[in-house]
């Protein structure tokens, strides 16, 4: 089918205002938050709902034509990168909180609904939706979905798929099914759970019934500051193994505090070399408790100063200074790459160690802001995509680091996922078998493979085309 | 390569010796002692077309659909150790036969707990655990299985190994295997370990416990489902005329102390009677709670139904109006935030007739959003105990078929062979 006459025919579906298909109209959505990679899409559709998307994916179906999903473009990984010639279906105009229940506390929402926009919803009832992803400003829930996002507060809270009970699918042949619902056990295999993480290659999740969780009355915010990265990553073990269960637990580097501290000028002390966020929340009977035993922990760790959040107005100050972080290193180089690793928790003095020398072996700089209590690492590589020996370097020095965190026994990602990013790396952490059950998984919702072709699970095709690419990519620079 | 069955019976032979049982009256069973024997069990029968078994202390065998065929037992309880264990990480990894009380009572050497209060841990093997992924009375506070595993081993009816998750405690490289082999009730693999993440035990613990009249009730369920209260537990037992509501705190003394008093305080409103529980007194009363979690122990047929949390009065009321129907009786025991109520039946009725109390109480969840399987039934009752709707029974055929093609592992169990072109 020729470009022109796909465009007239998905006109002819949505409208002409919902179809995007002029180069300038595209350049939006040749990448997400990766930006190592792009590709441009053959068209881009804005459906308006469920049966729009449905019209769309059947029209794709019949005619063999690739699509991808694509929420707000937030992703960290390239998993909603266009496929070659293919259809983009953003559904950033699905919007709607179809029904808030406050007493069942859940809600039905629309995929495109922003994550915060959510919670702002539910809080006037003391009710909020616990994944807080730092992007949780622009992403949406349907994106939430497909990477099974997390964010600070996971670490008490738990990611997306602890918090989604149903999932509205429009299959890769345009079938709209439901998977799960508003109750709390769907019979038989876990399919829903299987559909989260899934990242946009099973089908369209274009609604989603999610639980929302009480907004705890009581919060405890504080600042620990450390003089050595070792002792900051020393207290974050002590304070898990402590028995203190913080509702979050992050960690910023002397680099990352010194660009935050530019942007927000909250006062963090720029000559420390790392300072641990840590929050506990809950009922007010036996909180302050809880913080003045986190306190002093802290302290016999070595902290040489810890300071409490006076009140909520500080508090919001700081979490928006480390929510918005890793914008912040725009400051230091003009691009940057964000890295996802995940270490057991009491790796964490020798994985920081290790980065600093990867950082050394490759000449990078590399900055680290991280959700230290789940042992989540963000190590963002500084580049400048200009200079191609450097992007080269940026590539391997990322490689160097999840090979590190798989030799203590982590994972290539902790919430950014697998997407075009990390294909290469699957192999190293997946055995052939391993391999072969995800695709019998795909192959069951996917059977034509047009959805969302070329993520998650590497093929020969999909590791060719990802260094094509990369080649094309460095060659533009 | 295929192989005849003789063949097949030969090479377990030799592979088990004495870890092989086979009665001349039938129902053989392998007792293997390492995820090794598993795989190479499972490889055997899988080319010499032997169907499969897998069983850990069998308390929940009974789950799903009876099997279509079944030549081999596969007994998991020889796969019993503690792989690998960092108190200091939360996370424990052990083999799938060992017990869930055996688990925590390694993980209390450091004040830990894997808090999932499932009925009997005695005789809940790990594997069993995740493979039936049996709900925790306690769920209110600690969720469900499936927030816990953190990763899990496999064998596959191949004989292969497939590893999902890991052993950190956020993870999502790949598609989610903890998912899929969870509650897939030894379906799709053996599974021969393990990994949870653990968190600390609570220093204190009460339980608080009302008495109020099932017409005074939807108003006391609504303010606990819309509470400021943390409780882990929020269960109510129902009988004809009276719900007992059970709220349970654990937590710092403080936290655990105000929350009592504040429990006790807004219950008092109701009218009700209150009692407050703590020490030993609730130690017993949670556990028979948990136990509670399987049904009553003398009912022949067990729904656990699931729907809305505020629809539980309303299930309850028609589970009272399909016992009245048959002239038999039933309790009930409910979870107040997950709108999960196991209804037990209990009298003399033929099995057919069990049938029909199973067919009644899914003609009245209609258009309240609830399912209902059945746990527990007569064995003859014919009617399907796990309801899957078409879609959702479609995609699971063809991912059984994908990942067990020649129908090795519990045939039958979830009626899913033949539909995975539907």
């Amino acid at each position: 089918m020729t470009r022109d006459r796909l465009v007239r025919d998905l006109q002819g579906m949505l409208g002409p205002e919902a179809v995007l298909h002029r180069p300038e109209e595209l350049l939006t959505y040749d990448c997400d938050a990766f930006t190592l990679e792009r590709a441009t899409p053959m068209v881009v559709v804005l459906p308006r709902d469920t049966q729009q998307v449905a019209r769309v994916v059947r029209h794709c179906h019949e005619h063999q034509i690739p699509f991808v999903p694509r929420g707000a473009g937030t992703g960290l990984s390239g998993g909603c990168l266009s496929p070659e010639g293919g259809v983009m279906i953003a559904l950033t105009r699905m919007t709607k909180v179809c029904e808030l229940d406050v007493r069942n506390r859940r809600a039905v929402v629309e995929a495109g609904l922003i994550n915060l926009r959510l919670t702002q919803t539910a809080t006037p009832h003391g009710l909020c939706f616990a994944p807080d992803p730092s992007s949780q400003m622009a992403c949406t829930i349907g994106g939430n979905v497909a990477e099974n996002s997390g964010g600070p507060h996971t670490l008490k809270y738990g990611v997306t798929t602890n918090h989604v009970l149903g999932i509205e699918m429009v299959m890769p042949d345009g079938e709209v099914v439901w998977l799960g619902g508003r109750t709390d056990d769907a019979p038989g295999y876990d399919l829903r759970g299987l559909v989260v993480g899934s990242e946009g290659t099973f089908g369209i999740v274009t609604r989603a019934v999610v639980k929302l969780v009480p907004v705890a009355p009581g919060v405890r915010t504080m600042l620990a500051v450390f003089d050595s990265v070792d002792e900051a990553s020393e207290a974050v073990s002590a304070l898990i193994a402590g028995g203190v269960l913080p509702a979050a637990l992050e960690m910023m580097d002397r680099m990352m505090i010194g660009a935050v501290e530019a942007s927000f000028k909250f006062g963090f002390p720029t000559d420390a070399e790392a300072v641990l966020i840590v929050e506990l929340d809950g009922l007010e009977a036996g909180l302050q408790q809880a913080a003045n035993q986190a306190v002093a922990m802290l302290q016999a760790q070595g902290a040489r100063e810890v300071r409490l959040a006076r009140d909520d107005a500080e508090r919001a100050h700081l979490w928006n200074a480390r929510k918005k972080a890793v914008g912040c290193v725009g400051r230091l180089a003009p691009n940057k790459v964000t890295q996802d690793g995940v270490i057991p928790r009491s790796k964490l003095p020798s994985i920081l160690r290790e980065i600093a020398a990867i950082a050394g072996r490759y000449d990078l700089r590399i900055a680290n802001v991280f959700h230290a209590g789940d042992g989540n690492l963000h190590p963002i590589v500084l580049y400048d995509e200009r200079d191609p020996d450097e992007v080269r370097r940026v590539v391997e020095a990322g490689q160097a680091i999840l090979r590190a965190c798989l030799a203590v026994g982590g994972s290539i990602t902790g919430e950014h996922g697998i997407g075009v990013e990390k294909l290469d790396m699957m192999g190293e952490m997946f055995s052939p078998s391993d391999l072969s059950t995800m695709a019998v998984l795909r192959d069951a919702f996917n059977p034509t493979g047009l959805c969302n072709p070329g993520k998650l699970l590497p093929t020969a095709k999909s590791c060719v085309e990802t260094n094509a690419r990369r080649r094309t990519a460095g060659a533009e620079r | 390569m295929t192989q005849t069955v003789t063949e097949g019976w030969t090479k377990l032979s030799e592979l088990l010796g004495a870890r092989l049982e086979r009665p001349e009256t039938g129902g053989a069973i392998a007792h293997p002692t390492g995820a090794d024997m598993v795989r190479e069990v499972l490889a055997i029968a899988s080319r010499s077309g032997l169907t499969v078994e897998i069983v850990g202390l069998g308390l929940r065998q009974g789950w799903g659909e009876p099997l279509a065929r079944r030549d081999l037992v596969l007994d998991m309880r020889g796969l019993d150790r503690m792989l690998e264990y960092a108190p200091e990480d939360m996370v424990v990894m052990a083999e799938a036969g060992m017990t869930l009380l055996e688990l925590n009572a390694l993980l209390a050497t450091h004040e830990q707990v894997l808090p999932l209060e499932v009925a009997r841990p005695e005789a809940t093997t790990l594997g069993g655990l995740v493979a039936a992924a049996p709900l925790s009375m306690s769920r209110s506070g600690y969720g469900e299985v499936r927030d816990w595993l953190l990763g899990l081993e496999v064998a596959t009816p191949e004989g292969e190994t497939v590893k999902g998750g890991g052993k950190v405690v956020k993870n999502v490289a790949g598609y989610d295997l903890c998912k899929l082999y969870g509650g897939s009730l030894g379906t799709l693999g053996a599974i021969t370990s393990v990994t949870f993440k653990v968190r600390p035990r609570w220093a204190d613990s009460r339980l608080v416990k009302a008495a109020i009249g099932l017409r005074a009730a939807d108003p006391v369920l609504e303010a606990i489902q819309t509470t400021s209260l943390f409780p882990a537990i929020a269960a109510i037992e129902l009988d004809s005329e009276r719900m007992t509501l059970w709220l349970g705190f654990d937590g710092s003394e403080e936290t655990v102390s105000w929350q009592e008093q504040e429990a006790t305080r807004q219950l008092r409103e109701t009218g009700g009677q209150i009692e407050a529980l703590s020490g030993p007194e609730a130690s017993l009363a949670r556990e028979r709670l948990r136990d509670l979690t399987q049904g009553s122990p003398e009912a022949a047929l067990v729904a656990r139904v699931s729907g809305l949390p505020s629809n539980l009065l309303e299930v309850w009321t028609r589970a009272l109006d399909v016992s009245k129907n048959h002239g038999i009786t039933v309790d009930g025991l409910g979870l107040v935030h997950h709108g999960t109520l196991w209804c037990s039946f209990k009298g003399e009725l033929r099995e057919q007739e069990w049938g029909s109390v199973a067919a009644m109480i899914r003609s009245e969840l209609h258009g309240l959003e609830a399912t209902a399987t059945l746990e527990r039934r007569p064995a003859a009752s014919n009617i399907e105990a796990v309801p899957l709707d078409p879609v959702a029974r479609k995609l699971m055929a063809r991912i059984k078929s994908g990942l067990d093609p020649r129908g090795v592992l519990a045939p039958g169990r979830l009626r899913l062979e033949g539909n995975s072109h539907g």
